[in-house]
């Protein structure tokens, strides 16, 4: 709720909540703002003069341009490839009921649950040249060259600059990230006030041109949110195309320039600027276009009466078939991971010839140190997220402190800031002082992970903070509470529940992270989990069984923590999947 | 207990006067009514108070201390909130007794107090129970009991019994009177609802655009409107605008005369000279109708003819609207119709009404 009224006098102004104010903008100012500005500053100069040299030298580079102009084609294909499979499960699932729909829809979202470059590891068990599925259709003697499912691309080129319509990697990233279309679809379809359509049912429009004409721009705002953020994921995606072993998309690109440069090369840098610049100004855009939507929450008094048909005979059939296909191609990296893990031997079969448990003793013994550091950086993340998370989530609710709005954009900041920039950001930042990211890596990896999870954090305890009635505090500051003893008996206890599903949420995602770990990690005894996988999976001895067997137990850590936060949010999830 | 006075008290919004220059004076163990349509700034005023809003200008005094610098949580008000601001994660127990602990009281006095209020609100038996398996009212004693657990030296209710349905409200409105007789607490209480202030109040404050209108006793309120918005806004007023053509000082009556030409008799007030423009205002239950014919003379009344436009039957009144030969609409409550003809719409009639019944309002 926001007061119509002028800012306080100094003399008015909560001290308290102004000190909390301040240090949490400290720190998103000093880990998040500063190392990206010295990054985007570096771009732009050459031997301290104001320079677009970086940026001629990039684009006159005939390789750069196409990893650009992939990645771009890339994230788009895979808004449309998410689209046709999220929409359509998200309306589904919200208006039609049917015998398993519980089932159906707690399969729907598996996806959400494997690090996007597990997921490759476990569709190329299942997808590739020799995996399940062609193996099977060999056996069968259907074909006799295996299809390249996840290798399949087209190439073209624009203006002399050659390019990939790369389709196996757009599949693999649509059966990734179609649950943030659709979970962001469905929220925004259920909040559709049944009224409303109602009323344009009754004015005598039906079937399609009323979900044209109604239900679509209502449903809108959400399922733009869901395509903005699939549309930055995959642009600056890197497991995926290191799995797949595809190399020219730009996130790829900036990876291999940072390595061989020891993270400090202008290219590197203007990748950076490019990458970050692209999301920024995505986000931004949504929020202006968001801006002038607000209608899709003017409502009053929603009616009771939900619009859910029960769905007969052809109609039904064709929802099984769809959603039965989805869930079996959603299902398939889970399958693939949890069968190789468990497999001594599986070559030219189409399942593993013999199975073991070697492969977990492995991860036990060798690979110990990368599941402690996981669970010790991230359990560190989830208490600074916690904290910091519930005192932005009641400032930005309940405070008048002038400048607030600038934490509200920083602290939503990170969704909108790839991650191998924050590491390239660190190196470029920190390297040769006492936060050097070579020798402090544990360190300096929980403060880039509580920055780039923060966001989860904030927004539930935003949330949650709108849930409590500003008369809870009132009432107790009238029978006598002091500020801090209200904020502790009465508003803490009541913001807990959100704030530490958010702050799950926050520890979920820190264990899937991907690229800033990989960039920052320059030691393996300081190593995640994630960078285990990776680094199994290029290791011959271990080979990607180990990596498969490590990827599995992430799958369970995640399942179970994710689990709970559903428990407590709800239907509410969708809206913590979203941008601006 | 201390008596409460508000000076110029003065409230800002953004470039809205929510609150303007408001005095009142609310003596020791009374309770004040704040009466006005939403937007007033009587909840503005009340947050005052009780320290929510600072003041732009003005001083609140509590007795003979300044209030203003104090912060909300050292007043020592006790508050209401019109939706209770029940904590669901305390026992109806837990929140009574927060206040009491916030005090650090010691344990048995404080369950001894709790208690008490529990008695004192019949609440007895639910101390253990979470504010969501209370219904309404239950919930509305709560907030009541924790208000007044404290002792507070002023008690404060915004809108209490607006979220209750219509037979609860007058059994509670009476409960809190009753209550607050008995502790005898200095009470201001923010309605809307015009019977609920005239049932409940010792001294009530009308208050439109941020601004007092009217500061009276319920009978003085109701029959002495001193404008047309306090005539308007309680009860139901007709206006007969004119001049006053004759004074009358022994009869204490003045003679208005409309722009179309009636005469109408009306109280004589202080202030009130010739051709002066005045609104003659004459409550609905205070007319009589009667079939058309020459009435008023005959009973030495006001006259004025129209025609019957729509006639609501209600049981223990007919409620009529007449429209006068000029135009306007008069309504008229009779009441106990039982015996009486009731008039159908189109029909001519004359209505009848006593100039001591008639109040003049200076325009």
């Amino acid at each position: 709720m926001r007061f119509p009224q002028r800012w306080p006098s100094l003399r008015s102004l909560d001290w308290g909540a102004f000190m909390v104010f301040a240090v949490a903008l400290f720190l998103l100012l000093f880990f998040m703002v500063y190392p990206i500005v010295l990054v985007v500053v570096d771009a732009f100069q050459v031997e301290g003069a104001f320079s677009l040299h970086h940026f001629t030298v990039f684009w006159s580079n005939r390789f750069y341009r196409t990893g650009l102009i992939n990645s771009l084609v890339l994230a788009s294909l895979s808004v449309l490839g998410t689209t046709i499979a999220g929409v359509p499960l998200a309306y589904i699932m919200v208006r039609y009921d049917f015998p398993g729909k519980k089932w159906f829809n707690a399969f729907s979202i598996i996806p959400m649950i494997v690090p996007p470059f597990v997921g490759a590891l476990g569709l190329r068990w299942v997808l590739g040249k020799a995996g399940m599925v062609n193996l099977l259709l060999q056996d069968l003697n259907l074909i006799r060259e295996p299809i390249p499912f996840l290798f399949y691309r087209i190439s073209s080129n624009l203006f002399g600059t050659p390019f990939d319509f790369h389709l196996g990697l757009v599949l693999v990233e649509t059966l990734h990230l179609y649950p943030i279309i659709y979970l962001n679809t469905a929220a925004a379809l259920a909040n559709i006030d049944p009224s409303l359509e109602e009323q344009a049912e009754n004015l005598g429009a039906s079937g399609f041109r009323l979900f044209r004409t109604v239900t679509l721009p209502l449903m809108q705002p959400g399922y733009i949110a869901g395509a903005v953020l699939v549309f930055i994921w995959v642009l600056t995606d890197l497991g995926t195309p290191l799995i797949i072993g595809y190399q020219h998309v730009i996130a790829h690109q900036l990876f291999s320039v940072a390595l061989a440069s020891y993270y400090q090369s202008p290219i590197a840098y203007v990748m950076s600027v490019i990458m970050t610049a692209i999301s920024l100004s995505l986000v931004a855009l949504y929020r202006r276009y968001i801006g002038r939507r607000e209608y899709a929450k003017i409502q009053s008094g929603m009616s009771v009466s939900r619009r859910t048909t029960r769905i007969h005979s052809i109609k039904l059939g064709v929802c099984y078939v769809f959603l039965t296909l989805l869930i079996l191609a959603a299902l398939s990296p889970h399958i693939g991971i949890f069968l190789a893990a468990f497999t001594r031997e599986w070559s030219r079969t189409v399942l593993p010839s013999s199975y073991t448990l070697e492969n977990f003793t492995l991860v036990f013994s060798g690979g110990l140190d990368y599941v402690k550091n996981s669970f010790l950086y991230c359990t560190i993340v989830f208490l600074a997220n916690v904290s910091l998370g519930a005192a932005v989530g009641y400032i930005l609710v309940r405070k008048r402190i002038p400048g607030k709005e600038i934490l509200d954009y920083l602290s939503m900041l990170p969704l909108a800031i790839p991650g191998l920039v924050i590491g390239i950001g660190y190196w470029r930042a920190w390297l040769g002082t006492v936060l050097d990211p070579f020798y402090m890596t544990a360190l300096v990896l929980t403060i880039s992970l509580s920055m780039r999870r923060l966001p989860f954090t904030v927004r539930a305890a935003y949330a949650g903070m709108l849930q409590i009635p500003n008369e809870y505090e009132e009432a107790s500051l009238n029978v006598g509470a002091p500020r801090w003893r209200t904020f502790l008996s009465i508003t803490l206890p009541l913001l807990l529940a959100s704030v530490i599903a958010g702050g799950i949420l926050s520890f979920t995602y820190a264990m899937l992270e991907v690229s800033t770990t990989l960039i920052l990690v320059a030691r393996a005894e300081q190593a995640t989990m994630t960078w285990g996988i990776f680094h199994y999976s290029n290791d011959p001895r271990h080979g990607w069984n180990v990596s498969s067997a490590m990827g599995a137990l992430l799958i369970i850590f995640v399942a179970l923590s994710l689990t709970i936060v559903s428990k407590v949010f709800g239907k509410q999830m969708g809206a913590l999947f979203r941008v601006g | 207990m201390v008596d409460v006075r508000l000076k110029d008290l003065t409230k800002r919004f953004g470039d809205t006067l929510a609150v303007d220059r408001v005095n009142v004076h609310i003596a020791e163990g009374e309770l004040c009514t704040l009466l006005g349509p939403s937007g007033c700034g009587k909840t503005t005023t009340l947050r005052c108070v009780a320290g929510f809003y600072t003041p732009d200008e003005g001083e609140i005094y509590f007795g003979e201390k300044l209030v203003n610098p104090i912060p909300s949580f050292k007043r020592n008000t006790g508050m209401v909130f019109q939706n209770y601001a029940l904590w669901p994660h305390m026992t109806v127990f837990d929140n009574i007794a927060y206040g009491l602990k916030i005090r650090r009281m010691a344990r048995g006095e404080l369950k001894e107090k709790v208690a008490y209020v529990l008695e004192l609100t019949h609440l007895g038996g639910l101390e253990d129970r979470w504010p969501s398996q209370l219904s309404g009212g239950q919930q509305q004693r709560v907030a009541l009991a924790r208000a007044l657990v404290i002792e507070p030296d002023v008690l404060l209710l915004d809108e209490p019994l607006s979220n209750l349905d219509a037979k609860l409200r007058v059994e509670m409105r009476v409960e809190i009177k009753s209550i607050q007789k008995r502790l005898k607490t200095t009470t201001i209480y923010v309605t809307h609802d015009q019977e609920e202030a005239l049932s409940i109040s010792d001294k009530l404050v009308v208050m439109n655009q941020g601004r007092i209108q009217q500061v009276g006793g319920p009978r003085q309120v109701y029959e002495s409107p001193a404008n047309q918005f306090v005539a308007d806004f309680i009860g139901i007023a007709n206006f007969i605008e004119g001049s006053i053509s004759e004074i009358d000082e022994e009869k204490v009556l003045a003679v208005v005369k409309t722009e179309h030409g009636f005469r109408i008799e009306a109280m004589l007030e202080e202030g009130i000279t010739r051709d002066m423009k005045v609104l003659a205002s004459v409550r609905p239950e205070a007319l009589s109708v009667y079939p058309r014919g020459n009435v008023g003379a005959a009973l030495g009344m006001n006259q004025i003819d129209g025609v019957v436009r729509l006639t609501t039957y209600l049981g223990d009144v007919v409620r009529y609207e007449v429209e006068t030969q000029w135009g306007a609409t008069i309504r008229a409550d009779v009441y106990n119709p039982r015996h009486a003809h009731i008039f159908g719409e189109k029909e001519e009639v004359s209505i009848a009404f006593k100039g001591e019944d008639t109040k003049l309002i200076r325009l």
